[in-house]
């Protein structure tokens, strides 16, 4: 699961709920997680 | 970031890409649940509060992540499955996930030819924070209006995510993919 490498992607409301799971998931497809 | 300054959203914005280089991606999930109510108690400078974060930080946001997506992009704004059936007690959250849906496929017309995709995700009730437990009161009662009988996991929230950022979904843009277990069928 890396279709996100090195893609760069800010994610609003991060630090919880479904946010903290995005940012879980597209740091394990490779993305670069700004949240 | 708070999302209802459009100045710090920029700013934000801007230092993100001064640090780690070009944009490709944007994930609006900060929202609110506001303040349930029914419609004739509402409090109108509560129902402003949820708009300003769950709609108008969502225009903030496009306006500013789109022009630093110079190379393309992905934008995917989280809505509710409540934008497309009601809920009462729940009138400012649905209307407000309604015009985020809006203003998604607005942008998605706007924004193809600069090679952005922008799509919505509405979930239905997910085991979060903002919904409480899924076993008590409302949450319970909520439960048994899902065919699939559960709530969704954060996790499958974020797989569908995940997908419309990524070039799988390279030729979709302007939809409202519903994932809340068959409740709104």
């Amino acid at each position: 699961m890396q279709g996100l490498r090195e893609r760069n992607v800010i994610v609003t409301g991060g630090a919880s709920g479904i946010g903290a799971a995005t940012v879980a998931r597209l740091r394990d497809e490779g993305a670069a997680t700004i949240a | 970031m708070d999302v209802t300054d459009e100045t710090a959203v920029a700013d934000a914005i801007l230092a993100a890409v001064d640090r780690h280089g070009p944009l490709h991606g944007f994930v609006n999930c900060a929202g609110t649940l506001g303040h349930p109510a029914r419609l004739v108690d509402q409090d109108l400078d509560r129902v402003r509060r949820t708009f300003e974060i769950n709609t108008h930080a969502v225009l903030s946001t496009m306006k500013h992540a789109s022009a630093a997506m110079t190379g393309g992009g992905a934008i995917v704004n989280v809505a509710s499955n409540a934008a497309l059936h009601a809920r009462p007690g729940l009138s400012p959250y649905s209307a407000s996930k309604a015009a985020t849906i809006a203003y998604t496929r607005t942008a998605a017309r706007e924004l193809a030819r600069n090679g952005i995709r922008v799509n919505a995700v509405c979930p239905g009730g997910t085991v979060t924070p903002m919904m409480g437990a899924p076993d008590e009161g409302a949450a319970a009662d909520l439960v048994r209006t899902i065919p699939m009988r559960r709530f969704a996991e954060p996790a499958e929230i974020a797989a569908v995510i995940a997908f419309l950022l990524s070039d799988d979904a390279s030729y979709v843009t302007g939809t409202a993919i519903v994932v809340d277990g068959g409740a709104t069928t």
